[in-house]
Order: structure tokens, then C-alpha cells, then sequence
């Protein structure tokens, strides 16, 4: 297992899970991180008292990974400056650019807009996940064939985005992926590649079952 | 963001006991994380509802459909019951956001949304919604905001999903620290006038857990038209709901609702009227949008959406109608 | 070597107009690429060298520098768009856990939203945001104007310090007089004011630097589009020696113009790392970005002609007035193409300083909003004589590249079955139009380009500038592959380390063209020492071997395979520079290019639907076609979010910008696409050695004029400003009574 500690600080205690034993005492509510049934990672315990972080496991790229963040932390910063996986960008921070495309258990998501400690026990998949041993996937694969990006910023969520679409949709319609792509911007304008790399994706997929 | 208290609750019992004072529930967060980033509320604690059971069902029987809060608007616009029996919902969820935020945001979350004026969601505005005494829409920049019942406060409402669930007379069930009650979503918003500081009527600690949808009678269409500037991503100009039910071949038990153009949605009781007892074609769908857009009080930047707005009705309209003479009965 | 000049005759031009040129050259520069040379790699569809760096999340981006240490950096700013600063107190920001640094930055007074007024750093984002918040700043507001109409109205609010006026500039021009009494003789007249928008660059990856100090040595991580322009100007901003800086930018995330300067920030993250003794990296957020890094200058452009009626262009007078916001520089190039009297011009410019970000080049810049005006006032001359719009232009363009593209984009679009303006009705009303751009873009010196041959045979080319993603990096590697007859994959492109050699700032779509020809001399030069070693090895004049192939041989097959050849290497490598000279005679200066449109206009709600764009453009000889596509299809997208979407919303209350972000500043995406065709034209210009030119400005400048035309065809009423969202479209339809 992965272990990754918070960059060096002084983490303030001020602010912090502020009333969190209060709302234990109240009566069956759980604390800060609970196990997931579902959860292959190591469950964290509950938090009893203030702490300065939260202890988090979840399943990065299949790898099991533990780090430590805060509560106000976003699954896309704690990738990005705990986890050192910088292919998911920050770009609008507002869930309007899909440059921070992960798959949260197999389903797209802005992780700009998902909170770390939502991720215990879960299934994160990034851009640095896609290619296996070495072996590109597909959808990578027709991103270059196409040309399918020029300064690159948009297309790691860009092409998680489509690997998402082609897992549910083996042969999406040009309208389909219009559709699925909605929520990705790309401001070099390369859509029209996306396009081509989309159903060539597909056509690979196809050939290769 | 700052930090807060994280609670996932497993029954929503347990979530209403533990939303107390200063805490607030999250669903799909696709609303509130970024009201959080702004600054804009500080909740001490947030109690999630990721982990509580029965609320991302869609449930079909007799009575009508059910639909979990927690089921996300991917869910609803995928679903074919509901597409079946509440074709306007399944077209407002289709047209929401982006398909990555529909596969977080939740019903419940839709309905329960923040406006998005430009001066609410700006930290440096104290608009009258953030407690300050003025409406900076009034005179600002306006081209989006409210043309109905807009004197003290202009945001339209942002939800897509109200309109639709007015439309099909939904019922709303909520579960507060009193226990469970249920509320006609028409008696569900908010306005200004009322209280300016929320735009719907829930009291704190109140969790939405279900939306009841009757079954649709026989002969019966309904349809959401919503008029986007950019396809792949944009809030409404001005959107429209409409059910009829057809009465040999004219237009019954008419529901027209009126979205993005008023601090509430808007259910337009004379539009209504006018297109009942009307074979709903062009001409008569003409004159009860015609009804609709009447008594308007656009700002300077917002004349448009009353020609938009009329149009809106009148394909909404015929859409429905459409719809209703396919169903069958 | 020998440095005697040689003659080589060239063969320019294009397909439909070839020309015979002689040229006199250098010694040590290859024979110039014309249309006659045949090509292995040129020319070639290839992936880029970065690619796969790309679509695997490799690819670290200024953005994606994590050091150890790190701190974040970030600024308080101001949140009046006026104001003097009566005191402004940094110490309980000092005090707060993790804050490492506090930079004060002394000013009077502040003129925009969003002015920076102290700079932080801390150890985490939490932390540094409770630092900015603790800034404690005694605001004294003042009046302010943030909208150009604000700022032009009598008795405004005077943005600058002693100055009486905002407005800048007489709004008289030369020939004015003369222009007026030829209009007066004209056989028609038409008139119209054409309004653009305020657009910012909106780049995917913020502005943005990581600083880290070694020492005295300073690394420099940042987004930009002149890595030596951020040296020289760090060094200097720091007042440290231009040989302690090092700057790097091996990935960047989009400029669009606005990355040129090193910006205060860079400065600033390098003061701060020095106080807190650790890396600093500062990265704009998503408002930052549109309120402080720059933007496309609005404009009103007040315009008549005069038109005869076999229609040639007459007299014509253009009011421009645009503001740069606080900045200087807000022109529009109107009039730039078509054959207007030289002497019947008259042209005016006015500036109109706002309290507002200022203005940054973008994208040719004063461009596309000269292009909206100017193919505004040619429909409706055309409409006003009863002429085809396009005979209208060809009547009066006598380029003969865009001669030949009129007629092939015509023939596509299906422009014989264009109806006559307004004549469509229903609901949905498709129309067609045409425009046209040019562009300069032929590049020039400094640029110098390193080729390295290693004994296995592999070789590198190195140039210090930055690829800012429109794929320099593969331009110079295809350039060295062909002229050392190796494939494409032997070749490994380096860019965006100021320790190579200097290349250009990437602007005026200059980056291809000047390091092109620097990248095939070097590779000349590094490959004709290897032909010395190859002909003194087997005893063959060295001016009869030919690299192709893989081979360095005679014609004949007498040789080498070029990793054979390179074992004869004995100084390890052999490394050979290669320099962009001045532009040899050339064939024509532009670079020329038109769209046409088609769009679906809804007149329901006013909703523009761009059906199809046809995009013909030169593209000198082109070096890689999927790239240069690439370009052409980025062009027209951003001229189409320039058509129908992108406008900065500034408040008139408090001089907020009311849509920094990308919710409310709208950037189309997949749903909003048309068809793109891009119709290339291989264009040896004889410009350098290479002919290459860059398209990445030129493909942007038409598109919007394009849509307005086939909205004006649509509807029979034209939509005078930009963008031309539903509301303008549906205000234009009422002016005609045409909205049922």
C-alpha cells in the first residue's frame, strides 16, 4: 500500500471537525469516515476526536492508497498535491469544463466538485490508470491517430469522458457523443477530432473482441 | 474550502438527528461545493446522504412513480418509466447541466439549488438575498434575470426539474425532526416577497426523501421546451412545462408552467384557460402563450424573453398535445 | 567551409498559378523546398512527437509541478474598481499557520476589479486563502468605468491620473476631407456601425509560475508562449544575471496571446520562494484568469462606403474606438483585404480607457473584429447595388490564391443555390455567407535550431522556445527527418528549455516559420559533416551523396546506411546550429484565406445553428497536414464562440466582471459544432528555406464574418454586433416584422 503523508505543515486544530463528538453523542450517527461494505481498502476508524486530518483509503487506478487530507479538500486537489496523479487539471474549479474527469466506481464524474472524504472505500479511476502494462487504451490510441488535442490540457478528461461513453456504448452515434462530451470544453477547438477519434475508438474496440 | 464536520448517516432518520444547527445535508454536492468554494455558506457540518439506504430508488406501481431523492438526474433521463409516465421530467433531466454533473446531481439537490445571479454568487455583491438592501439586477446587468415578480429580487429560479414536477402535480415527502411530512410542490417555492434569505419552503433540519408522481390519465402528454443559448452546457433563457389531457380533441386538465423567467416557477392559471376547451394546435397553443407572456415586466436587457418565452409556451404546448394523442386509453 | 553564394531558380506559387523565381543563397543554406521538390515526410499525416505524453497524463504542465516544500502562492486584491489605498496591513496575514511570506505591493491607488495588492505564500491552499482574507486593506472608493460607454459619456469618471479625458485619439483621419466628397459623388452609399465584444483568452491552463532558488540560480516553471522573454525579464525584474535564470516550459495549456509577458506574478513567486526559502507556485484561478491576464479589445466601428454601380469599391471612411481597459492598444484591422482606392481611405482610431483589465494580444489580434465590421459594410453594399455578395468580392480581390478559394469554397457549399436574402421563411431559415481573412506570418529571425547526430544513428533537434500546442516540436523533427532522409520516429524534437538555442516568442503565427528553416539548416549542416565522413570513408565526392532513405549515397547506391555512416562519427556527436535568416524574395507577404458558412437560423427563439463552415486556407508547403488541419479546425471553433458566445459581462454598479468563469462565459462545446471542411492550399512562398507558414491566426479571422453573412442571408436583416446571441437576433427579426 501507497502511503502519502500531507506536504510538511502545521495543520491549525482551529476550525477543524468542529462538534464532531457532539454529533456522536447525539445519538447513532457515525463519525467522520465510516467503512464502506462495499470497500476493498482498509477502513479508517472513526474519528472520535478533533484531529488535524482525516485518514482516507479508497482504490486509485486498483492500487489500494491511503492519505491523509482534510475535510474541505476535493478528490481532484487530493489527487493533484497528495498523490502526485496531475493528469486530472483544475481549470474552471465549477464543474463546467470537465478538465477534472475521473471515474468515481465506474461513473464520470468532476472530481473538482466531489470531496475527498466522499471517496472512502471507493473506486477512483484517472487518466494515469487508462493505459494498462504499458498498453494504451483505445481511446488513447485514436487520440493521437486523430490528432485529437493540441495543448493537451483538456484531454485527459477529455478522453476519460469518452472511455466512459464507449464502456456503456459500444457504437455511439455522432449525436450520442455530442452528448456525452457536453460537459468537456476544449478551447483549441479540436472537437471535430474528438469526433473522429471517438468512433475510431469504437471501431478498434469492436475488432478487437 | 474550509473544513467541516463530515457525518454519512445510514438511515434518513439518522441524517435528520444528525443535521443540527449550522449543518446542512448534501447530495450530488454539485451545488453546494461551489456555493462552499465561494464562500458563500460555511456549514459546520455536512451530513451526507451517500450512505442512506432507500433513497436512490425509482419506484413504479399503481399510485404512480417514486422517485428517490437521491437518484440523479442521469438516472431519471435514462429511466423509461419515467419517460413513459413523466415525459417532462425525463426532458428537464435530459436538458440539466452537463451529462459528468448529471451523473451527481440528485433530485433533491435540483430542487433545493441556490440561484445563479451573477451578484448572488459574486462574494463582492451583498445583493438583498445576502442580506444587503439592494437587487443589483435592477439596474446592472440583467439580460438573464426575472421578467415576472421582480420587483424586490430577480433571480429566476434554476431549476429544471420544478417546472416539469409542477406540471405532474408531484408531491413532495419530507422528513423533519417533527417526523415525516408530505407538500404539494406547488406549495413548495418560495418567493422573495416571503422570505428573502431561502426560495423554498423547508424548515431546517427538513430532508426531502421521496417525490410522488401520480399517474398520468389516459390521453394525457406533457412536455419541457427550454431555449439554451449554447447547446453543450447553459442555463435556461426561459423554459416551459406543459400536461394536457385530450377530451375527445380538445385540451383538458391543462398544467402550463413557466421556467427561468421568475423568482419561482411560475404555474399561469389564464394560460391555462385560455388553451382549455381549445384543440390544442398552433393557433390556440399561440394564444394561451400568448396569455402566458401578458403582464410582463422585463428590465432593460430582458425584453427578448418575452417573444422567446411565447414561443417556449407555444411549443411546449404542442408538444404535449402531441405526446397526448399518442398515449394511449 | 566555404561561404560563396549560390544561384538556385525556384518554382512558387501554388497549383493554380505557378512562377519561375531565381533566388541568390548562402553557401551554408540548403536549397530552398518549391513546388517542385518531392517529399518523404513533409507534407505527411503524423502524430505529434508529444502525443502520447499527452494522452496519458504524463505530460507535467507548469500546473502539474509538484516540488518538495512547495508552497502556494497567490494574491489579495481589490475589490473596488477605484480606489485610493489608505493603508493596507499584511501582519495579522503574517500571523496565520502556514502563511511563510507576505509581499506588500505599494500602490496610490487601483484602477480595475481585481487589482493585486499583496502577494502570499503558505504551505497549503487552505492556508493561503485564510492569509489573503486576513489583508486588511482601508479602501478610500472612487468613481469608476468599466464599460467603454461608461467610460466615453461626458463628465466620466477619468481613469487615469492626470489625464482630463478617457478618450484618446482625434477620430480624424487622413483623407478625411477628400473622402467625404467622393462619398458624396458615389453611386450608393451605405452606412452601419458594427459593435464586437470583449473576449478574453480563457486558457485551459491559467497564467502561472513555479519558482525555486539553488543557490543564486533561479528555475522558472511557467506557462508562457517566450520562454527567452521571460528570462530577460525576470533577470531584470529580480536585477540578477540573465545567466542565473533558467526557464522551463516543457507542456503549456494554451495562450492565445496572452502569455507573452513573464507577468507580475513571475516576479512576485520568485521574491516569495527567496523570503521563504522554498519553491513557490502560483497559479491563477478560473476568475483571476479572465479579470488579470488580458482580453480581446471590444469596438464600435462607425463605417461608410461608397460603392459604383458595376461594383468597385469606393471611397470609404471607419471610425474605430475600442478600449484596452487600462492598457494602451485597442486598434481593428478595417480595412486589411480587398482592393480599396489606397487614397480613398479614410481611417480613424479612438481609445477609450475603462477601469478594466487591460487588453493583450490575442489571436490576430484587431483582427477578426476589423473582419465583422469589414464584411458587414461589403454585404451590404453588395445588397444595396443588387449583387451576389461573392461576385462583390471577387470583383475586388485581386489575390490570387483567394481567387482560386472563392470558386473551390463556392462550388462546396453549394453557393449557385444560395436564395436571395430574406426570401426563406418558417421556422428554421438556412442562409450562406462568405468571408475572407490574411495574415503576415512568414516569421523571421532570431531562431536557431540545434541538430544533433550521435554515433547509433539517433538524432536529436533542440530549440529553447516553447511548443505552446500547436505542434512546433513535430514541425522542426518532420523538417530535420526529411532533410536527413531518416524517418519521422529517429528524430526526437526537444523544446522549452532556455539552456538551448533561442527561438521566437510564439505570436503572429511566426513560432513554424522562423524555426522551420533553422531546424532544416541545422540539419543540412549536421548532415552534410556526415557526408564528408562518409565520402572520404568509401572515396565518393561528398557533394554527389544524396541522404534518403535511411542511406547516405550517390544516386548510383553507392554508400551507407545512415547508422553505418553515423559510426564513423569519432567526437562523439557531430552537432551543427542552424540560424533563421531574413525572408528571401518572396512570392506574396500574406497568407491568404476565406470561409464560407451555412447556418439554420430558429426564429422561434433566434438560435443560430452553424451548419457548415468551409475553411480554405494557404498554408505555405505544409509540413504536417493532421496538424495543420488541426489549426484550421481550432481557428474556425474560435471564431464561431467569437460569433455566437463569448462576451466579457462587465458590471456597470460596482466594474465586476459579472462571468469570470466558464459557467456564465460561454465556451461552446460538442453539441455546438458545425461540420468543419478544410480545404488546404500548398503554397510555396520562397520566403525561407522551407516555405512553411504558420496558420494559426489566420484560420480565426473569418469565421464570425462568415456566419454574420449567412445570417444576414437567413433572415434579410443583418445583425450588427457580436456576439449574436438570441436576444440580438430575435431584436433584429422584430425590425423587420419578420418574426412569425
Amino acid at each position: 500500500m501507497q502511503q502519502h503523508d500531507e506536504p510538511t505543515e502545521r495543520v491549525s486544530r482551529r476550525g477543524f471537525l468542529r462538534g464532531a463528538g457532539a454529533s456522536l453523542a447525539a445519538g447513532g450517527v457515525v463519525g467522520a469516515i465510516q467503512s464502506d461494505k462495499a470497500g476493498t481498502a482498509t477502513v479508517e476508524p472513526a474519528l472520535q476526536n478533533a484531529a488535524d486530518v482525516v485518514a482516507l483509503s479508497f482504490v486509485l487506478n486498483g492500487k489500494p492508497v491511503a492519505v491523509k487530507v482534510r475535510t474541505g479538500f476535493t478528490l481532484l486537489e487530493t489527487l493533484r498535491d497528495h498523490l502526485d496523479h496531475t493528469g486530472a487539471k483544475l481549470v474552471c474549479d465549477y464543474g463546467a469544463c470537465g478538465a477534472c474527469t475521473v471515474l468515481l466506481d465506474g461513473v464520470a464524474v468532476n472530481s473538482c466538485l466531489v470531496l475527498a472524504v466522499e471517496c472512502q472505500g471507493r473506486k477512483v479511476e484517472t487518466i494515469e490508470g487508462l493505459a494498462v502494462d504499458g498498453k494504451l487504451h483505445p481511446v488513447q490510441e485514436a487520440f493521437i491517430a486523430e490528432d485529437a488535442r493540441q495543448c493537451g490540457f483538456c484531454t485527459p478528461g477529455m478522453i476519460m469522458s469518452c472511455k466512459s461513453l464507449l464502456d456503456r456504448k459500444a457504437a455511439p452515434t455522432h449525436q450520442e457523443t455530442a452528448e456525452a462530451l457536453a460537459g468537456n470544453i476544449c478551447r483549441c477547438g479540436t472537437y471535430f477530432n474528438i469526433q473522429r477519434a471517438v468512433d475510431r475508438a469504437a471501431k478498434a474496440k469492436a475488432g478487437g473482441r | 474550502m474550509k473544513n467541516f464536520d463530515w457525518i454519512t448517516p445510514a438511515t434518513a432518520k439518522e441524517a435528520v438527528e444528525a443535521c443540527t444547527a449550522g449543518r446542512t445535508f448534501m447530495g450530488g454536492g454539485t451545488d453546494l461545493v461551489t456555493l462552499m468554494k465561494a464562500g458563500l455558506v460555511e456549514p459546520a457540518g455536512l451530513v451526507s446522504l451517500s450512505r442512506v439506504t432507500g433513497l436512490d430508488a425509482i419506484a413504479e406501481d399503481g399510485e404512480g412513480l417514486m422517485l428517490g431523492a437521491r437518484v440523479t438526474l442521469a438516472a431519471l433521463a435514462e429511466n423509461t418509466a419515467v419517460a413513459r409516465r413523466a415525459p417532462a421530467v425525463a426532458d428537464s433531466a435530459r436538458n440539466t447541466a452537463t451529462p459528468l454533473v448529471r451523473n451527481r446531481a440528485t433530485v433533491g439537490g435540483n430542487l433545493c439549488q441556490r440561484p445563479r445571479c451573477w451578484y448572488f454568487r459574486h462574494p463582492d455583491y451583498k445583493c438583498s438575498k445576502k442580506g444587503g438592501d439592494t437587487c443589483y439586477a435592477i439596474e446592472g446587468e440583467n439580460k438573464y434575470h426575472a421578467i415576472f415578480e421582480n420587483t424586490t429580487c430577480n433571480i429566476v429560479h434554476p431549476s429544471n426539474l420544478g417546472p416539469a414536477f409542477m406540471a405532474h402535480d408531484a408531491e413532495l415527502v419530507i422528513l423533519g425532526p417533527k417526523g415525516e411530512r408530505k407538500l404539494s410542490i406547488h406549495e413548495f417555492w418560495v418567493r422573495p416577497e416571503e422570505d428573502m434569505k431561502t426560495e423554498i419552503a423547508l424548515d431546517a433540519g427538513e430532508l426531502i426523501t421521496r417525490v410522488d408522481l401520480k399517474p398520468m390519465p389516459a390521453r394525457t402528454g406533457s412536455a419541457f421546451e427550454e431555449v439554451n443559448e449554447k447547446q453543450s452546457f447553459d442555463w435556461g433563457l426561459v423554459a416551459a412545462a406543459v400536461r394536457l389531457t385530450l377530451d375527445g380533441d380538445k385540451a383538458a386538465d391543462v398544467r402550463i408552467i413557466l421556467g427561468a423567467v421568475a423568482p419561482v416557477p411560475l404555474r399561469h392559471a389564464e394560460a391555462e384557460k385560455a388553451l382549455t376547451g381549445r384543440v390544442p394546435d398552433e393557433k390556440a397553443a399561440l394564444a394561451a402563450a400568448e396569455k402566458a407572456v401578458e403582464g410582463a415586466t422585463p428590465l432593460r436587457d430582458n425584453h427578448y424573453k418575452i417573444a422567446m418565452l411565447k414561443a417556449c409556451v407555444k411549443n411546449a404546448i404542442l408538444m404535449a398535445a402531441a405526446r397526448a394523442r399518442k398515449a394511449g386509453g | 567551409m566555404a561561404t560563396e553564394d549560390k544561384k538556385v531558380k525556384l518554382v512558387l506559387g501554388f497549383a493554380g498559378a505557378r512562377e519561375e523565381v531565381e533566388i541568390t543563397i548562402p553557401d551554408e543554406e540548403p536549397v530552398p523546398w518549391d513546388l517542385t521538390t518531392q517529399f518523404s515526410v513533409v507534407g505527411g499525416k503524423h502524430p505529434r512527437s508529444d502525443a502520447q505524453a499527452k494522452v496519458t497524463g504524463r505530460a507535467k504542465y507548469t500546473h502539474d509541478i509538484n516540488l518538495p516544500g512547495m508552497l502556494f502562492g497567490g494574491f489579495a486584491r481589490s475589490p473596488h474598481a477605484a480606489a485610493e489605498i489608505v493603508a493596507i496591513d499584511t501582519s495579522a496575514a503574517e500571523k496565520i499557520d502556514g502563511v511563510k511570506a507576505v509581499i506588500p505591493m505599494q500602490q496610490e491607488r487601483v484602477r480595475y476589479a481585481g487589482q493585486p495588492v499583496a502577494a502570499l505564500a503558505a504551505t497549503t491552499r487552505q492556508a493561503l486563502a485564510a492569509g489573503i482574507a486576513a489583508v486588511k486593506v482601508e479602501w478610500k472608493p472612487l468613481p469608476h468605468a468599466a464599460r467603454i460607454e461608461d467610460a466615453m459619456r461626458e463628465g466620466a469618471p477619468v481613469v487615469h491620473k492626470n489625464q482630463q479625458s478617457n478618450v484618446t485619439g482625434s477620430g480624424r483621419a487622413r483623407n478625411d476631407e477628400r473622402v467625404v466628397a467622393e462619398l458624396g459623388s458615389s453611386h450608393k452609399v451605405v452606412k452601419a456601425t458594427a459593435r464586437t465584444q470583449v473576449q478574453t483568452h480563457s486558457c485551459l491552463e491559467t497564467h502561472g509560475t513555479v519558482a525555486q532558488w539553488k543557490g543564486d540560480d533561479l528555475t522558472i516553471w511557467t506557462s508562457t508562449q517566450a520562454t527567452f522573454g521571460v528570462r530577460s525579464q525576470v533577470a531584470d525584474a529580480l536585477r540578477i544575471d540573465e545567466s542565473k535564470v533558467t526557464v522551463l516550459c516543457d507542456f503549456m495549456g494554451g495562450g492565445f496571446g496572452s502569455k507573452f509577458g513573464a507577468g507580475y506574478f513571475t516576479a512576485i513567486a520568485a521574491r516569495l520562494a527567496q523570503m521563504a526559502g522554498a519553491p513557490v507556485k502560483i497559479m491563477f484561478d478560473r476568475r483571476e484568469e479572465h479579470t488579470d491576464t488580458g482580453n480581446r479589445p471590444d469596438s464600435i466601428q462607425e463605417m461608410e462606403l461608397g460603392v459604383s454601380a458595376d461594383g468597385k469599391l469606393g471611397p470609404y471612411s471607419v471610425k474605430l474606438t475600442g478600449t484596452p481597459g487600462i492598457g494602451r492598444g485597442a486598434g481593428a484591422a478595417n480595412p486589411m483585404i480587398y482592393d480599396f482606392p489606397r487614397e480613398l481611405r479614410a481611417v480613424s482610431q479612438t481609445e477609450v480607457a475603462t477601469n478594466a483589465g487591460q487588453q493583450a494580444a490575442m489571436r490576430a489580434p484587431g483582427h477578426p473584429q476589423g473582419s465583422f465590421a469589414l464584411e458587414t459594410i461589403l454585404d451590404l453594399a453588395a445588397e444595396a447595388i443588387g449583387m451576389d455578395p461573392l461576385e462583390f468580392r471577387i470583383k475586388n480581390d485581386s489575390n490570387p490564391v483567394r481567387l482560386a478559394q472563392y470558386e473551390e469554397g463556392a462550388r462546396r457549399i453549394g453557393w449557385k443555390n444560395r436564395r436571395k436574402n430574406g426570401s426563406a421563411t418558417g421556422r428554421l431559415r438556412r442562409g450562406l455567407g462568405v468571408a475572407s481573412g490574411t495574415w503576415g506570418g512568414l516569421g523571421g529571425p532570431s531562431a536557431e535550431v540545434d541538430c544533433r547526430i550521435f554515433k547509433d544513428g539517433s538524432v536529436q533537434v533542440r530549440n529553447g522556445s516553447q511548443d505552446i500546442g500547436t505542434g512546433t516540436k513535430t514541425v522542426m523533427a518532420v523538417v530535420a527527418a526529411e532533410e536527413l532522409g531518416l524517418p519521422l520516429e529517429k528524430v526526437r524534437p526537444f523544446m522549452g528549455d532556455t539552456n538551448d538555442p533561442v527561438g521566437p516568442a510564439s505570436g503572429g503565427s511566426t513560432t513554424a516559420p522562423s524555426i522551420a528553416p533553422a531546424a532544416r539548416q541545422a540539419a543540412y549542416l549536421a548532415g552534410r559533416e556526415l557526408k564528408a565522413l562518409v565520402a572520404k570513408h568509401l572515396g565518393v565526392d561528398a557533394a554527389k551523396l544524396l541522404m534518403k532513405n535511411g542511406r547516405v549515397s550517390t544516386a548510383e547506391g553507392k554508400g551507407l546506411s545512415f547508422e553505418d555512416a553515423c559510426r564513423l562519427i569519432s567526437t562523439g556527436e557531430i552537432r551543427a546550429r542552424g540560424k533563421r535568416r531574413s525572408n528571401f524574395k518572396t512570392f506574396r507577404g500574406g497568407v491568404a484565406g476565406c470561409q464560407f458558412a451555412e447556418v439554420e437560423v430558429d426564429c422561434d427563439y433566434g438560435l443560430v445553428r452553424v451548419v457548415r463552415i468551409i475553411a480554405l486556407q494557404d498554408a505555405g508547403i505544409i509540413v504536417n497536414r493532421l496538424q495543420a488541419e488541426s489549426q484550421v479546425n481550432g481557428g474556425v471553433i474560435q471564431g464561431l464562440a467569437y460569433a455566437l458566445h463569448e462576451e466579457r459581462v462587465m458590471d456597470r454598479q460596482l466594474g465586476h466582471q459579472m462571468n469570470a468563469n466558464f459557467e456564465m462565459y460561454k465556451i461552446p462545446g460538442m453539441k455546438d459544432m458545425p461540420e468543419i471542411e478544410c480545404v488546404l492550399y500548398d503554397v510555396a512562398n520562397g520566403g525561407n528555406n522551407t516555405s512553411v507558414c504558420g496558420i494559426g491566426e489566420p484560420t480565426c479571422i473569418p469565421t464570425a464574418s462568415a456566419i454574420a453573412g449567412a445570417i444576414h442571408n437567413a433572415l434579410g436583416v443583418r445583425v450588427l454586433s457580436l456576439p449574436m446571441t438570441p436576444d440580438k437576433v430575435l431584436a433584429a427579426l422584430a425590425t423587420k416584422g419578420a418574426g412569425k
